[in-house]
């Protein structure tokens, strides 16, 4: 039993819910190591990157059920949170079920329990993280997705465009909204990896593209781009010419 | 630190000529003494000895970065061990700890109150559940998940800042919107309190719906109170009325309040530590039904003036028949608005009093007496008045003078002769009720009322906020549940105000103004209204009203930027709580 997963619960809901089970006694696997927040709303995209990065196989997050918190939105947000992670996570080519946010009243001993050991099990069918250089690459730029000032202004502003309006007035259906964040999570990860890459060492479009292994025309797309917000700039006097990361 | 927050002075303590309530004076944590971290390791209950290695859990917690002392006791929060507890900050000069044993929430309070004797910081402490979340129910691999979480906890208590309570002064005067029999009651009761009041009504004269009205409620007479109480606040010293006016403008938050009153004589601003929303409801007045025409066809309240009266009534009515939920419990109306039963059952008998000889008939769907005012059913029948039953699906016809009407009691049609119709209508809020709500930000439900959001959660939530929801703008309320809702209202506010502070935990978010791009985001998120974006010399930046912060953390998790932290949650906190666990 060396796999670990982390649990973010609030101490409202998943931690009283894990103090009623061992009043109770109702055992959960061990595997398990929690961090408690004032509200599962606190809960950052990027903490749960982190978990999987730190070593841990999964991250769940334990909360109130909705409409019952005590801090109103707060677990809305959670849920919502959640999602755009699994997506990002599929989009790496990991598992999207390797985070799961579970919200369950403050009395469901049992219900805690069982969620604990649900998740647990699908991590061991699931198996480990893949942790290799290339691997851990892949998540580290997922995380710098996650902390990137577009992409959390999108899950933020992405619940309030679906419940009520975007700047048009248009009320955009839930499921066109997650066709349109896979799009922009998926733009912005390729983008990220340009800015890592080159953050490595300065490079040409063409060795960039080689070592990402993407197309070379998208990849010089996303350069010009990158250049054209300034995250980028020409290194020297080069031929071809070599780009890297304006520091920031 | 307090953070930004504008309108609300931040203080550092109660008004030194009050009465303090706790010393604001403290040491600072990490500054002057070790700042290493004593490790508590409690060793009570079976499966905590079973499944638990005391002596390995020590050794390892000592090999952690950071820790300066491991003590295992029997018991920490039992009397002996808080002494040990006391012993060691005295002797080691140890500041931050981590007990490791019973739950967060059951036993906080023992260790931040004991570290409080001890003269040191409450948030420099944390505990790791070994207990209920560990011993008790991990028969197998407890001790990993004991080492990792006391890992954890050590990382995070590395990384605490002390924190204060927040303390706001509070300005010593109230704010009453509506002149309604609850504003009046309101406005005596704070000036009562020595505090003085501003009494703000939309009409041109106080009293609200029952201004004029008659008769009695279970022995008061609410139309005659409210001229009563009126007079007596107008010759009051403490209290200032504007009448013809409204409330345009709020800022700042609970204490600390700046109001903007729409005053005939031009827009006043006021500074007010306590706003209390007493607007009222109003019978809602039927359109064409029935042909009412406010003289053979009225509605209670214009009946009550014919039964009241001085001799304007052209001739005696012979049969009086009153119809209940008439536009109301429908589908506009659907709720009950729980007062009209009784005005009509009291009508009634005060009808068959005043004309012995005149027959009243009350046609009803369910008659909703409430509590005492039960009795006034069998006063009723007693007096002669007859009942009828009647389903909504075939609510009674009127033909010419007649009504007809399918009694469901006893099961077939009956017909009345009738000279004067009196209908029950439901009620709406008050004419000030949207247009106070929506300046002071506060919900409204479906039909305009301003009930408490979360009552099992959170009850009396506004009255955290500041504002003070009373009588019938919640909900249709008799006279005597609004005037008990106003002075309970009242002498809440009063109490704050005569303390002249607010005091809140200081686990709140705070705004770094240097990264805050003024997105305006965390406003959207906040479900408190705490967060607005002001703005400032520096551009647009958002702050938070502290006082109003419940520190969930949901702005600051989704900050696009990270300008927000939340005190005792940090991102500093948290991200080293991470990564020990998965360490051991």
């Amino acid at each position: 039993m060396s796999k670990k997963f982390v649990g973010f619960v609030c101490e409202w809901g998943g931690y009283t819910a894990a103090d009623l089970a061992g009043f109770r006694r109702v055992a959960y696997p061990a595997d398990l190591r929690t961090i408690r927040v004032e509200c599962t709303g606190r809960i950052d995209p990027v903490w749960m990157l982190d978990a999987l990065i730190e070593g841990a196989e999964g991250a769940i997050i334990i909360g109130c059920p909705m409409g019952d918190s005590r801090h109103e939105v707060g677990n809305f947000r959670a849920q919502e949170r959640t999602r755009w992670v699994a997506k990002g996570l599929a989009l790496v080519g990991e598992r999207p079920d390797r985070v799961r946010a579970a919200f369950l009243p403050s009395e469901d001993a049992e219900g805690y329990a069982r969620t604990v050991e649900e998740f647990s099990r699908l991590l061991d069918t699931l198996g480990p993280i893949d942790r290799s250089e290339k691997g851990m690459e892949r998540l580290r730029a997922l995380r710098e997705v996650f902390a990137s000032e577009k992409i959390r202004w999108l899950v933020g502003q992405g619940q309030n465009i679906t419940e009520d309006a975007d700047a048009f007035r248009e009320k955009i259906p839930p499921l066109e909204l997650d066709a349109r964040i896979e799009e922009v999570l998926r733009d912005e990860y390729r983008r990220v990896r340009v800015l890592r890459g080159l953050r490595r060492e300065p490079m040409s479009v063409v060795a960039l593209a080689t070592y990402l292994e993407l197309p070379a025309q998208t990849v010089m797309r996303d350069v010009s781009d990158l250049i054209g917000i300034g995250r980028l700039a020409i290194e020297g006097h080069a031929d071809p010419p070599l780009f890297r990361e304006v520091a920031r | 630190m307090n953070g930004s927050s504008t309108g609300v002075t931040p203080c550092c303590g109660p008004d030194p000529a009050g009465q303090p309530a706790f010393e604001p004076a403290r040491s600072g944590g990490a500054e002057g003494r070790s700042a290493r971290i004593g490790v508590l390791i409690c060793a009570c209950g079976p499966e905590m000895r079973e499944r638990l290695d005391f002596e390995a859990l020590a050794s390892f917690t000592s090999s952690l970065e950071a820790v300066g002392h491991v003590e295992t006791h029997p018991a920490w929060c039992l009397r002996p061990g808080l002494r040990r507890l006391r012993e060691i900050v005295a002797d080691k000069g140890i500041e931050r700890f981590v007990v490791a044993g019973c739950s967060y929430r059951t036993h906080r309070h023992i260790f931040a109150a004991a570290l409080e004797r001890c003269g040191l910081n409450p948030y420099l402490f944390e505990i790791a559940n070994i207990k209920e979340q560990c011993a008790a129910v991990h028969p197998e691999g407890a001790m990993a998940r004991a080492m990792g979480q006391m890992a954890m906890a050590v990382a995070q208590v590395a990384a605490l800042q002390p924190l204060e309570p927040i303390f706001v002064q509070c300005e010593p005067r109230a704010l009453v919107i509506g002149g309604s029999l609850s504003g009046l009651i309101a406005a005596e009761t704070l000036a009562g309190a020595g505090i003085e009041t501003i009494l703000v009504e939309q009409a041109d004269s106080l009293g609200g719906s029952l201004r004029g009205s008659r008769g009695t409620w279970l022995g008061i007479d609410p139309g005659g109170d409210v001229e009563q109480r009126a007079a007596a606040l107008r010759s009051n010293s403490l209290i200032t009325i504007h009448l013809s006016s409204n409330l345009v403008r709020v800022a700042g938050g609970p204490g600390q309040f700046m109001v903007t009153v729409r005053t005939p004589d031009g827009d006043k601003d006021l500074r007010v530590g306590a706003i209390v929303l007493a607007t009222g409801s109003r019978p809602a007045l039927p359109r064409g039904v029935y042909g009412h025409d406010g003289k053979r066809v009225r509605t209670q309240e214009e009946f009550m003036d014919l039964l009241h009266g001085e001799a304007r009534v052209p001739e005696t009515p012979l049969s009086i028949v009153m119809i209940q939920c008439v536009g109301s419990r429908d589908a506009n109306l659907p709720y009950c608005s729980r007062v009209c039963c009784h005005d009509a059952v009291r009508n009634a008998i005060e009808a068959r009093k005043k004309w012995p000889d005149t027959q009243v008939a009350i046609l009803f769907r369910d008659l909703e007496m409430s509590c005492l005012t039960e009795r006034d059913v069998k006063h009723a029948l007693e007096a002669g008045v007859t009942f009828h039953r009647y389903d909504p699906a075939s609510p009674p016809k009127i033909q010419g003078q007649r009504v007809s009407v399918v009694d469901t009691l006893l099961g077939r049609r009956v017909e009345i002769l009738f000279d004067l119709l009196v209908l029950s209508v439901g009620r709406i809020p008050g004419e000030g009720t949207a247009g106070a709500a929506r300046v002071l930000n506060i919900d409204t439900d479906a039909y305009g009322f301003v009930p408490e959001p979360v009552v099992r959660l959170r009850p009396q939530e506004y009255a955290g906020r500041g504002i003070y929801v009373t009588g019938s703008a919640h909900w249709p309320a008799s006279p005597e549940e609004a005037s008990y809702q106003a002075f309970e209202m009242a002498s809440r506010a009063a109490m704050v105000l005569q303390r002249g502070w607010l005091s809140t935990r200081p686990i709140v978010a705070t705004v770094d103004e240097s990264r805050c791009i003024g997105c305006g985001l965390c406003v959207s998120m906040c479900g408190f209204g705490a967060i607005s974006v002001e703005q400032t010399e520096k551009g647009r930046k958002a702050t938070v009203q502290t006082i109003l912060c419940k520190g969930c953390g949901t702005c600051t998790a989704g900050c696009p930027v990270f300008a927000i932290s939340s005190a005792f949650y940090s991102d500093a906190q948290i991200a080293p709580a991470i990564r020990a666990a998965v360490m051991p």
